[in-house]
C-alpha cells in the first residue's frame, strides 16, 4: 500500500490568452521508506507536479484533474481548511533555495516551532524545545543557541538543514524535496543527502525527490520517473533505468553526464539537440519528436505510457516495439 | 550598535546645525524690519533705534548667530518680540496639541492605510482593489485646507457631529486628524499594497503556506512584517511632511498648536519665535528619524549588528 499515489494529474498554465498543459497525465506512487526521483530539465513540470500535490500552484496555474491519494485521502478533493492540516503535517516540502525559502525576519527556531504549534497544538515553550531537538536532529550543532539565529546568520548548508527540520518537524508521511541540494556547495550536498536518507530510514518516510542531477538520483532513488514536456516519459526502478534506459530522451540525459576518463583529451560532452518544445503549441504527437534521433512516422500520434518489462514503463513507440 | 548610534547622532547634530544656519540666514535677509514687530506701529525712529541696539540687531550677523547658538544649546531661545513670552514656554504650552494632532494624523495614515494595502494586495486587480486605487489617488491629491473646510462645513457645522474648531476636548482633534491623515492615507495604502504584492510572491510565503499556516498568519505574520520594512523608511522621512501639514491643519481648525505659533511668528517676523519653533520642529524630525532607525533594526534582523 503506497503512502502516496498520484493518478492522471494535470495542471494547466495560462499564458498570453491561451492555456497549455504544464503537467499532463502524471502518475506515480511512492511506498513508505522508499524514494522516487522525478527527473527532467527545467520547465518539464517537475516542480509544478510537487506544487500541485500541495495545492500551492501559482495563480497562473490551475489543477485540471487527477488524484493525489495520500493515506487514503484524495488531496485534490479536500477543502482548503482540510488541506492546511495536510500541508506541513502529513506532507512536508523542502525547497531549492534555503535563503529565500526561509523568512528573513524570524529566527530559525521560530520557523520550525510555528509548524509544531500549528499541527501538534503544542504550547509555545514546548514547541520551542521540540524545535531545538529537531534542529539538533538534522545536525545543527549548538542547536539551542542557533535556534535564536536568523537565516542570514547561517551558512547555506545549515540553512538547508533548518529548512529540512521545519519540513519534517511534524513527522510527515511523505516528504517532497524540490532540488534540495542544487543551491549548495558540492561538499555540503553529500551531507544533506545523507541527512535525508537517515531521516527517511528512521521515520519510514516516503520521499519524492525532484532533481535534474542524475548523480543525486543514482545516489538516492529506488525508482525514477523521467519527465519531459509535462509527461512522464519513462518510469522504472533505478537499476533498470540506468542499466536499460528505454526512452531516447532518458538515453540522451544519461549520455550528458560527464565521466572521468584517463584520456588526455576527454571527448566532447554529448548534448541533446534542439530545445524543449513550446508547450503551448505541442502537436498531437510524441513530445520529444522534434529532438529524437530515432523519430519515425509512428511517432506522429499521442503515445501512451506502456509497460515494456515488469515495473518498467516508457512512452515511446520504439521502446514498445523493441520489447515485443 | 554604539558606533552606529554615534554616527547617527553626529548626523543629527549636523542636520540641526545646517537648519539653524539656513533659517537664520533667511530671517535676516528678508526685506522687512523685525523691530517693527517689537516696537509696534506707533514707535518713532529714535525708539526703534534704541530697541534695535537692545536686541543686538545691529551687531554683525555672525555675532548674532553665535549668540543664538550659545543660548540655544543651553535651551534658551529668548523671548518673543511680540508677546514677550519666553519662546521655550510658548513651545511647551503648544506642543501637546501638535503632538496629539500629529499622532492622530499618523494613526489615520497607518490604521487605515495598512489594512487597505494588505487587503488590496490579497485581492489584486479585483473591483475593490481598483476602487481603492482611485480613492488613493483622490486622497493624495486633496489639498489639506480644502478638505479641512469641507469637513468642517459638512460634518461639524451642518450635521453638528463634531466640534467645528478650537480645542476644548478630544473630540476637537478628530476632524483635524482626519484632514491631516487623509493626504497620507492613500499614499500609505498604495505603498503597503505594492510592498505586499512583492512580498507575497517570495519563496518564504510559499514555505509558510506549505507549513499549513492559515492564510491570515501567512499574510500578517510572514507577509506584512516584511512589507513594512520599506514603509518604515518612508515614514521616517514623512514625519517632516506631517509637520508641514500640521501648520495648515492647525490654522484651518484654529488649534493652538506649534504650527499656528510658527505661522504667527513668521507673519510678525518674530525672530526668536521663528528660530525656536523651526529648531524644535527640526529636532522632532531628526528625533523621529533616529527612532525609525532603531525600530528598523528591531523589525529587520538582517541590519541588526551581530
Amino acid at each position: 500500500m503506497p503512502v502516496v499515489s498520484v493518478r492522471d494529474l494535470a495542471v494547466s498554465i495560462s499564458r498570453g490568452g491561451g492555456r497549455f498543459r504544464a503537467v499532463d497525465g502524471v502518475a506515480f506512487a511512492v511506498d513508505a521508506g522508499r524514494t522516487l526521483a522525478l527527473v527532467g530539465e527545467s520547465g518539464c513540470g517537475k516542480t509544478m507536479t510537487a506544487l500541485a500535490m500541495l495545492r500551492l500552484v501559482p495563480p497562473v496555474a490551475r489543477i485540471e484533474g487527477g488524484e493525489v491519494i495520500l493515506r487514503d485521502r484524495d488531496l485534490l478533493r479536500l477543502s482548503e481548511r482540510e488541506m492546511q492540516d495536510v500541508r506541513g503535517g502529513d506532507l512536508g516540502i523542502i525547497f531549492q533555495e534555503p535563503l529565500t525559502a526561509l523568512n528573513p525576519v524570524y529566527t530559525v527556531g521560530e520557523q520550525v516551532a510555528e509548524g509544531l504549534r500549528r499541527h501538534l497544538g503544542l504550547r509555545p515553550r514546548e514547541a520551542w524545545s521540540r524545535a531545538v531537538e529537531q534542529l539538533q536532529e538534522v545536525g545543527i550543532p549548538n542547536a539551542a543557541r542557533r535556534a535564536h539565529e536568523y537565516p542570514h546568520q547561517l551558512s547555506g548548508g545549515m540553512r538547508q538543514r533548518a529548512m529540512i527540520a521545519a519540513a519534517v518537524a511534524c513527522r510527515p508521511a511523505l516528504l517532497l524535496a524540490d532540488e534540495p541540494t542544487t543551491a549548495l556547495d558540492v561538499s555540503v550536498q553529500a551531507h544533506i543527502l545523507d541527512l535525508l536518507r537517515r531521516l527517511q530510514a528512521e521515520r519510514d518516510m516516503a520521499l519524492l525527490l525532484i532533481t535534474h542531477d542524475l548523480g543525486v538520483v543514482a545516489e538516492m532513488a529506488d525508482e525514477v520517473a523521467v519527465m519531459y514536456a509535462g509527461h512522464i516519459v519513462e518510469r522504472a526502478p533505478a537499476p533498470a533505468l540506468f542499466g536499460r534506459p528505454a526512452h531516447p530522451y532518458t538515453r540522451g540525459l544519461l549520455a550528458t553526464v560527464p565521466r572521468l576518463t584517463a584520456e588526455a583529451r576527454p571527448p566532447r560532452l554529448p548534448s541533446i539537440g534542439g530545445a524543449v518544445p513550446d508547450l503551448a503549441h505541442l502537436p498531437d504527437a510524441c513530445g520529444f519528436l522534434a529532438r529524437c534521433p530515432e523519430a519515425g512516422e509512428a511517432c506522429r500520434q499521442s503515445i501512451p505510457l506502456a509497460e515494456i518489462e515488469p515495473g518498467h514503463w516508457a512512452r515511446c513507440v520504439c521502446a514498445t516495439e523493441g520489447a515485443e | 550598535m554604539i558606533r552606529r548610534l554615534g554616527k547617527r547622532l553626529l548626523w543629527a547634530i549636523t542636520t540641526l546645525a545646517g537648519t539653524s544656519v539656513i533659517v537664520f540666514t533667511i530671517v535676516h535677509v528678508v526685506p522687512a524690519d523685525p523691530v517693527a514687530a517689537y516696537a509696534g506701529p506707533q514707535a518713532d525712529a529714535e525708539t526703534r533705534e534704541r530697541i534695535r541696539r537692545e536686541l543686538g540687531l545691529d551687531d554683525p550677523a555672525w555675532q548674532q548667530y553665535l549668540r543664538f547658538v550659545s543660548h540655544a544649546v543651553r535651551g534658551d531661545f529668548g523671548r518673543s518680540y511680540v508677546t514677550q513670552q519666553r519662546v521655550v514656554d510658548a513651545i511647551r504650552s503648544r506642543f501637546p496639541t501638535t503632538l496629539a494632532l500629529s499622532l492622530g494624523g499618523l494613526v489615520v495614515w497607518l490604521i487605515i492605510g495598512i489594512p487597505v494595502g494588505v487587503f488590496t494586495a490579497r485581492r489584486r486587480d479585483s473591483l475593490a482593489d481598483r476602487l481603492a486605487l482611485v480613492l488613493a489617488m483622490v486622497s493624495v491629491s486633496l489639498p489639506t485646507f480644502w478638505l479641512g473646510r469641507l469637513l468642517q462645513f459638512e460634518l461639524a457645522y451642518r450635521d453638528g457631529l463634531l466640534p467645528v474648531a478650537g480645542l476644548f476636548s478630544w473630540k476637537h482633534i478628530i476632524l483635524p486628524s482626519i484632514t491631516l491623515g487623509a493626504v497620507g492615507v492613500g499614499y500609505y495604502a498604495r505603498l503597503v499594497h505594492s510592498n505586499m504584492v512583492e512580498v507575497l510572491n517570495l519563496d518564504y510565503i510559499r514555505t509558510a503556506r506549505a507549513k499549513g499556516l492559515p492564510e491570515h498568519t501567512v499574510l500578517l505574520k510572514h507577509g506584512l512584517r516584511n512589507a513594512l520594512i520599506p514603509v518604515l523608511t518612508i515614514l521616517g522621512m514623512d514625519i517632516a511632511a506631517l509637520l508641514g501639514g500640521v501648520v495648515f491643519t492647525e490654522s484651518v481648525f484654529a488649534l493652538p498648536g506649534l504650527g499656528a505659533l510658527a505661522l504667527q511668528a513668521v507673519i510678525n517676523l518674530d525672530i526668536p519665535m521663528i528660530m525656536g519653533t523651526v529648531m524644535f520642529a527640526a529636532v522632532l524630525v531628526v528625533g523621529a528619524n533616529l527612532l525609525v532607525d532603531l525600530l528598523y533594526g528591531w523589525v529587520d534582523p538582517r541590519i541588526r549588528p551581530t
